[in-house]
């Protein structure tokens, strides 16, 4: 009799289970549409400031700005780490973090210094376990991506790179390919590339106002919030994603199990009565009332 | 046929406006730039102001309010990007009103008068820098 109360405990504790995990998964099913959204709406902005930048990176402004600046080889390097601030999401973080891994093993062997500007709670915990100089963070930005959050955190890199203290800024998140499946991405944002840029469509050089350093400076620094706040908008999305297919692997996880549960309690059931029987027909047996 | 050139103005948020007009007046950091077709390729940070767009003929105009931002001209098309983005309905006057709610907010408020001025001095200059564009780096969600 205890056995069958016990299977049915655990069937209730699973099912609950399954319950919780199901409502994750709904949660996530929804959100993920806004935050699809939302990446769509900046779409025309960020193309047009990629754009933009991509023609100061190749033009020969007469004004040098300190963004674009080259100093290699690199001694002391910038990391922006996207991750999300809750779990439940998969291997998300775990693969962003093995990519990075490879990245920090390689300028630790080169001997890079390295400072980190961290996006995130698991990113934070990450960091700290390794032991990376940590100079910025923001954690708790909820299911919306905002700028003003993220303008602040990065101007600290933003002002290393300026000022020299750091070679190169690189950023590191998951990028959002669909729904299933999401990619741990790691890109050079600083010194500006070509290759990150893309070609521009031609070259001239523009009539400035108020002056060339204002409007290059702030139209690059345009480009780097954006770009951060693109890649903060991704990882949104690839966290959402990912929790959606992980609820729902558990989900079916928990039928599972459920289903196995179910089938022994049924059998321990049948056996039980079976024995009851067996004992009753034994009994009357016994005292010769039968037949 | 008037000429026309292509505008479009974009925030981070949306799409505000896209489509072909035959002058717009933009509010630059140094002044009002009226911009035709063919104008040689510039380049401008905004001011907080309206934005004029004229659509051609028959003459239709639009306005937008913005306060911040970027312009970049080119002879076939004008693209602004904005840091921040109020339309027409919304205008500044909600700034004003905004700024009324939030002084009797403070005088509701149990707060010493020095508090009180304190409150008041970094509420104007955090209005002072949004009027004169003194972050235009930081953007505010509308609504």
């Amino acid at each position: 009799m205890a056995n069958l109360q016990e299977i049915r405990g655990k069937i209730g504790t699973v099912r609950n289970l399954q319950k919780l995990t199901r409502a994750m998964e709904m949660v996530a099913r929804s959100k993920i549409g806004k935050i699809m959204m939302r990446m769509e709406a900046a779409r025309p902005f960020g193309e047009k400031v990629r754009i933009i930048a991509a023609h100061m990176h190749h033009a020969r402004l007469e004004y040098r700005s300190p963004y674009l600046a080259r100093r290699l080889p690199m001694k002391r390097v910038g990391l922006i780490l996207v991750t999300t601030d809750k779990g439940m999401c998969g291997g998300l973080n775990t693969r962003l973090f093995r990519q990075v891994g490879e990245y920090l093993r390689e300028w630790s062997r080169s001997g890079v210094a390295l400072e980190a500007c961290v996006i995130g709670n698991q990113g934070l915990s990450f960091m700290r376990r390794l032991g990376v100089p940590v100079v910025a963070q923001v954690v708790g930005l909820g299911d919306t991506p905002e700028m003003e959050q993220l303008v602040g955190p990065l101007g600290v890199v933003l002002k290393d790179f300026r000022e020299g203290r750091i070679d190169g800024l690189f950023v590191a998140y998951s990028h959002f390919v669909n729904v299933l499946v999401q990619r741990p991405v790691v890109e050079a944002l600083l010194p500006l590339s070509g290759e990150r840029l893309g070609a521009p469509a031609g070259s001239w050089d523009y009539l400035y106002e108020p002056d060339s350093p204002t409007v290059v400076d702030r139209m690059l620094r345009r480009y780097l919030e954006t770009s951060i706040w693109l890649a903060v908008a991704e990882n949104m999305a690839s966290e959402q994603g990912a929790r959606m297919m992980a609820m729902k692997a558990a989900s079916d996880n928990a039928r599972e199990a459920m289903e196995d549960l179910q089938h022994l309690y049924h059998r321990f059931r049948q056996e039980q009565i079976t024995r009851e029987l067996v004992e009753i027909t034994s009994g009357a047996a016994a005292t010769g009332g039968v037949g | 046929m008037k000429r026309v050139f292509q505008v479009e103005i974009v925030s981070l948020e949306r799409q505000i406006f896209s489509g072909p007009a035959s002058f717009v007046v933009i509010p630059g950091e140094l002044g009002d730039l009226g911009i035709l077709p063919g104008h040689a390729p510039l380049m401008a940070e905004l001011r907080p102001g309206w934005v004029r767009v004229d659509q051609g003929d028959p003459v239709a105009e639009e306005h937008f309010y913005v306060s911040g931002g970027a312009v970049e001209v080119q002879p076939e098309r004008v693209t602004l990007l904005l840091d921040f983005v109020l339309t027409e309905r919304e205008g500044p006057g909600r700034e004003d009103r905004d700024l009324q709610q939030a002084r009797e907010n403070l005088l509701r408020a149990r707060v010493s008068a020095l508090e009180y001025a304190q409150m008041e001095a970094a509420l104007y200059k955090a209005l002072n820098g949004l009027q004169s564009g003194q972050h235009p780096l930081r953007r505010k969600r509308i609504r």
